[in-house]
């Protein structure tokens, strides 16, 4: 059953792109706000390139986390789908998953302008960096998925889950930025492999709380 | 076959819904009616399991469907107002995705075959959120073809179809309700009632005014008066 | 059902309150000694310690009501849940206040990231968004529901804020970090005593609190 939920909202999506094309418009917007707003000297972007890349994952992210349930509220979808005799743990996964997959294909498409913008050098290692990203997307939805669920079905949903979503994500994201620095900014690994602990506490907490909570935040 | 126990819901403090109370046997297809917001469409929905009631236990099959497992509610369709489907997915997208969400492996050539059937091949490669309210209604109906349910709680089936579409429709829930099938449709048209449904359940004042079967004396005169 | 206005437990713990509530303060500006560095600044840690104390036991009874009301389906739970929230929110805002009024002086400056100080703000702006949801969330039977997630899953995030911001800024580890219990007796036994105080107090309004909620909710649903 996960995987044809998995299915559907991959399939979805391809034929909207919807939440990718929201995050990533929203995104270049916010990182040409970036480009000017900050003074341009790349040894001072290069000190704050972890910063800004989570400020705008997490900005981005917050948009694309609210049409996660567009196309289905549109027409009542959702309730044809919660109506269907599928575990709604099940479905929380499949949401969450789908979700990760929309958020690292965003950041895919805007790593190499927001390097390119900034002025930034590239990262000795690869790989490392891929890890932390993943690994922070893993967490941002596990959240994510849950507050779009509560905010779904409130009046202004879209201030509504900004403002549950940040400071529930604060620890997240120091950690996020704090492992970003480390790696890019080339930090002996025991000063910043806390935070990979952290993240990952962050996410096995939150993927969890959502797979048995979702059940109580799908019905009216 | 479906026990519902001392239903209640209500909305912002107002009961919708006040002990409710009825079972349901194979064969049944049951006319639910009242006035406008006396909780027809709320009560399906909490059958369906998409509203939480506040109090109360439905049981299908034996089986707990509101605490249960999912696996509980296998068999159940429900069909609201909305649409319910996937608006830029095409007619047979969407019942390919929710045929294999109820859990049923289905083919293309039978989803495609059941489409002509129900007069929708004209349109099959288009989104459903171009469809008319008509066609959108025979494509719901299309699932029940391709699914193997034993209850179908429906919420007013004629609503903006023409004469021809009512006609069809009719027809269909004769032909489904083969003796081993259980249907609940809300409805307000008495004439249409009485000769669809085998038995007929009233809601007034958020509780069950009437519960007959349609073959029970002078119920045509009950009904009026109740919904007056 | 007709409505009990009288309350006589909360009316002794009323009386209890106001008891313990004066002998307390008095306690704290007469009684106990002085600290030498800081004088005058020290006292607020007799109030600011309690009520972040009682704050975050607010907010954990939040989240037991939510388990038990996402178990139970009893609308007393989120009734309680509320009535701790918005309690918890009272305290936590005391907190934001005493706490800058005491860092003025010792630290030198109102605000520090300070990983107690962090958390409390962070809880509180999670709040922010409990009470909003619970606005604008919808209908209230389904609110209800909703809330209890959200109170459950800002506690849980409580340690996980603390160690981070723990670590985010090992440079601010200035919150006092003695023991109380190595404490000479004459700071520690006004401490514990306003640390009881101030729990009474909580339990107090909670249950005035919660009555008042009870009658609302038979008021609009015209149970009387």
């Amino acid at each position: 059953m996960f995987t044809i939920l998995l299915k559907k909202e991959l399939f979805v999506e391809f034929r909207n792109k919807e939440v990718v094309l929201s995050m990533l418009a929203f995104g270049v917007a916010v990182l040409l706000i970036f480009s000017f707003s900050l003074s341009g000297d790349p040894k001072i972007n290069h000190e704050m390139a972890p910063g800004l890349f989570w400020t705008l994952v997490i900005l981005s992210s917050s948009l694309g986390l609210h049409r996660l349930f567009g196309q289905e509220k549109d027409f009542d979808a959702f309730a044809s789908l919660i109506a269907a005799p599928i575990d709604r743990g099940t479905l929380y996964l499949a949401k969450w998953v789908s979700g990760i997959m929309f958020l690292t294909v965003t950041e895919f498409l805007i790593i190499m302008p927001f390097f390119l913008f900034l002025g930034l050098s590239l990262p000795i290692t690869i790989l490392p960096g891929i890890g932390i990203v993943l690994l922070g997307n893993l967490g941002i939805v596990a959240v994510g998925v849950i507050v779009s669920g509560l905010a779904m079905r409130a009046k202004m949903s879209a201030v509504l889950l900004p403002v549950l979503l940040f400071p529930l994500i604060t620890p997240l994201l120091i950690a996020c930025v704090k492992a970003t620095i480390g790696w890019y900014h080339v930090l002996p690994f025991s000063q910043w492999q806390f935070w990979l602990l952290i993240m990952a506490t962050y996410v096995v907490i939150f993927s969890l709380a959502g797979y048995i909570f979702f059940d109580h935040i799908t019905e009216e | 076959m479906l026990s519902v126990t001392n239903i209640s819901k209500s909305f912002h403090y107002k009961p919708v819904l006040k002990n409710i109370g009825f079972s349901l046997s194979p064969g049944e297809t049951v006319a639910l009616i009242g006035k406008n917001g006396a909780g027809k469409s709320t009560l399906l929905r909490i059958m369906a399991k998409i509203s939480t009631p506040e109090e109360g236990q439905i049981k299908f099959n034996g089986k707990n469907i509101l605490n249960g497992d999912a696996s509980n509610r296998k068999g159940i369709y429900y069909c609201g107002h909305a649409p319910g489907m996937y608006p830029s997915l095409t007619a047979s997208e969407n019942l390919y995705y929710f045929s294999a969400l109820h859990g049923y492996k289905s083919d293309l050539n039978k989803i495609n075959s059941t489409l002509q059937n129900y007069d929708l091949s004209n349109s099959v490669n288009v989104p459903v959120k171009v469809y008319s309210q008509g066609m959108m209604q025979r494509l719901k109906l299309a699932l029940l073809e391709i699914i193997d349910w034993s209850l179908l709680l429906i919420d007013e089936p004629f609503n903006g179809l023409d004469f021809g579409g009512q006609q069809f429709v009719i027809k269909k829930m004769d032909a489904w309700q083969d003796g081993k099938r259980s249907i609940i449709f809300v409805d307000h048209d008495i004439e249409r009632i009485l000769k669809i449904a085998s038995r007929v359940i009233i809601l007034n004042q958020h509780s069950i005014a009437l519960d007959e079967q349609v073959d029970s004396p002078e119920l045509k005169s009950k009904m009026k008066k109740l919904l007056n | 059902m007709s409505i009990q206005f009288q309350d006589r437990t909360a009316n002794n713990l009323l009386v209890l309150t106001i008891i313990l509530m004066s002998a307390n303060l008095y306690t704290i500006f007469f009684v106990a000694p002085m600290v030498p560095e800081q004088t005058w600044a020290q006292k607020i840690f007799y109030i600011h310690v309690p009520i972040a104390w009682t704050g975050f036991l607010s907010y954990f009874i939040v989240m037991v009501a939510g388990i038990l009301f996402l178990l139970k389906k009893d609308p007393f739970w989120d009734r309680l849940g509320l009535a701790a929230a918005e309690i918890g929110t009272l305290f936590i805002v005391l907190v934001l206040i005493t706490g800058p009024i005491w860092a003025t002086p010792i630290w030198g400056r109102p605000w520090v990231w300070e990983p107690r100080l962090t958390t409390t703000l962070i809880l509180f702006l999670i709040y922010v968004g409990y009470f909003m949801l619970r606005k604008f969330g919808g209908h209230p039977e389904r609110v209800a529901r909703y809330a209890a997630v959200l109170g459950i899953m800002a506690f849980i995030d409580v340690p996980l804020i603390f160690y981070s911001v723990k670590f985010w800024a090992p440079q601010f580890q200035l919150h006092p970090q003695v023991e109380m219990g190595q404490q000479p007796d004459g700071i520690f036994y006004p401490f514990l005593f306003s640390m009881i105080t101030f729990t009474i107090l909580n339990i107090l309004m909670l249950r005035i609190r919660v009555r008042i909620l009870n009658f609302h909710h038979q008021i609009i649903t015209n149970n009387v």
